[in-house]
């Protein structure tokens, strides 16, 4: 696998943002810790895909799936995120499937055209 | 009513050449029309309160490097898509804690500056970033 170090990286203005936004004004933030908690924000990655795929194998299924991602947040500790992540994921379904049902909706009135046309 | 928006004409005209359908098709006809109000209903609350897309269903972290982050564990298959989202989520919350946990410490010490060594600090002392330790050499 040809994949550069850098793949692991995330965008440091992305991170220093979101750090920065979640401390008061007027912190300043050296380089060495942006660059420390960009690298430790890739390592967390890591560390829950690792958990919940174990999750996942135990449960013998194949496919990473949210419910997955909320059991290996309680085992690794961070518990008090799965409040705030579920209520993320609803939201999240509930945006795509309102995305998907009007794009099916234009579908099925295209459909109904084309059959009252043929008959 | 909003007759205008749905032909009801259509509904009983299409593909009713059998008597013995026509009951099951007025049956399936009523439905659609239940569901037609209840999304009519839905569209109205909808109206009144919007899902929150801003702050909860989008993601500052970037989802397509997350999921190619996830997918360089060799024990990954598949990954479906809610997934990603919620680590993506998950890794924004984490540098929200390791921030605040980080200026804790150096607050203490009436810094202004976050240095790497407010982050080894809050490694070595925080429960749940204990997988953090030796992540920091660099």
């Amino acid at each position: 696998m040809a994949e550069k170090l850098e793949d692991l990286n995330l965008p440091m203005s992305v991170v220093t943002r979101i750090v920065k936004e979640s401390l008061p004004d007027g912190v300043a933030i050296s380089k060495e810790a942006r660059t420390g908690l960009a690298k430790a924000a890739s390592v967390f990655v890591l560390y829950v895909t690792s958990a919940a795929t174990n999750i996942v194998k135990n449960h013998k299924r194949k496919t990473l799936t949210g419910p997955d991602v909320l059991e290996a947040m309680k085992d690794i500790e961070f518990d008090r995120f799965v409040g705030p992540l579920t209520e993320a994921l609803e939201n999240y379904k509930q945006a795509v499937s309102a995305r998907k049902s009007g794009a099916g909706k234009k579908k099925e009135e295209a459909e109904e055209i084309e059959t009252i046309e043929e008959d | 009513m909003s007759e205008e928006v749905y032909d009801t004409d259509h509904f009983f005209t299409s593909d009713n050449q059998n008597s013995e359908n026509f009951e099951s098709n007025l049956e399936s006809n009523s439905e659609q029309l239940e569901l037609i109000d209840e999304r009519q209903a839905d569209a109205v609350i909808e109206k009144k309160t919007p899902p929150q897309r801003n702050e909860t269903t989008r993601t500052k972290l970037p989802i397509a490097r997350i999921r190619n982050i996830m997918r360089m564990d060799p024990d990954v298959s598949i990954v479906n898509s809610d997934a990603v989202f919620l680590v993506t989520k998950a890794t924004e919350l984490f540098l929200e804690t390791m921030a605040k946990e980080a200026y804790t410490y150096m607050s203490l010490n009436k810094r202004k500056t976050m240095a790497k060594k407010d982050l080894d600090h809050v490694i070595n002392n925080v429960d749940c970033l204990y997988f953090l330790e030796g992540a920091m050499d660099f």
